[in-house]
């Protein structure tokens, strides 16, 4: 189930984007994938909230996939983000 | 203040740095690397039984097993007398490059033309994640069915090479080969397809051939 290893890879990202810019909190992460890629916005969303649900800059945020990517390209791309600054 | 940052930035970046070290590694050492992936009961260890005990006096292979707890396959394997790693994933259902840059690592790179690396038994995750090999090949089987192609896509859009196994069975089994090799070339006509029965070893000839050829073209 790598939905947990997608999560804890988008916060290391994140968390380093969060703390150059100042941001109190995210409401939202856009997420690139490929249309045939397995990983689930739900299955995401419910893991995400769990391990965040005590961290008040990401409690909130909700990840939106978009299945955009080529059918042949690989990967799952952190479009951009929402944020209250 | 709500702001747009863009970000565009891959979360497997990580994965993707490392699958290239490994590439870089197994290209400089001239070695020939094989990523078998299929669904559990395929016949990916047969598979890569067969082609072993065909080719071990003319090259010199080794082998990575990835499955997530065991060493059935790769006590399969030891009668031949070839460096194997045994990785246990422990619950991860695909194999990444970080696993696959630690099991290189622990191998005699020098000692090998071929490597083979048994994926984890699944016809989804790993098609998502590079490790780094060269050819990835998709073993399919008769027993699976004939919409494997249409039902699980970037497996077979990923693929190198699509061997179809088990052909000996086709006449107890509803399995239409031409639909089957129709899906496939509409999703990639690119690919090489073989169909073949490694425990029969009918046309298993016309993959030892590709084979050989891919490794001398690399080792040359």
């Amino acid at each position: 189930m790598h939905e947990f290893s997608v999560v804890d890879n988008l916060l290391k990202i994140i968390e380093k984007i969060c703390q150059e810019n100042n941001v109190k909190k995210v409401l939202k992460i856009n997420l690139k994938i490929n249309p045939y890629s397995c990983l689930d916005e739900d299955n995401l969303n419910f893991i995400f909230s769990s391990i965040v649900k005590n961290n008040p800059i990401y409690k909130d945020a909700k990840i939106k996939i978009k299945k955009a990517l080529a059918p042949i390209e690989r990967g799952y791309i952190i479009e951009d983000i929402e944020i209250e600054v | 203040m709500i702001k747009i940052l863009r970000i565009e930035e891959n979360l497997l970046s990580e994965n993707e740095k490392i699958a290239t070290q490994v590439r870089n590694i197994l290209k400089e050492k001239k070695i020939l690397s094989l990523n078998i992936m299929g669904a559990p009961g395929s016949g990916k260890t047969t598979f890569i039984e067969k082609t072993i005990e065909i080719l071990k006096d003319d090259f010199k292979f080794g082998v990575i097993e990835g499955d997530i707890e065991g060493k059935y396959d790769s006590e399969r394997l030891e009668k031949f007398n070839i460096p194997i790693i045994q990785i246990n994933t422990g619950g991860s259902c695909h194999l990444e490059a970080n696993m696959v840059k630690n099991g290189i690592l622990n191998l005699s790179l020098e000692d090998i033309d071929i490597l083979i690396v048994e994926n984890i038994g699944n016809l989804i995750c790993p098609a998502e994640f590079d490790i780094g090999i060269e050819k990835n090949i998709i073993v399919s089987s008769i027993t699976e069915g004939q919409d494997k192609v249409e039902k699980y896509p970037l497996m077979f859009k990923t693929s190198h090479i699509c061997i179809l196994n088990k052909i000996d069975l086709l006449p107890f089994i509803d399995f239409d080969v031409i639909k089957f090799e129709n899906d496939l070339k509409k999703i990639s006509s690119q690919i090489n397809f073989i169909k073949l029965s490694s425990k029969t070893a009918e046309n298993f000839n016309q993959w030892i051939e590709l084979l050989i050829k891919l490794t001398k073209e690399k080792i040359s």
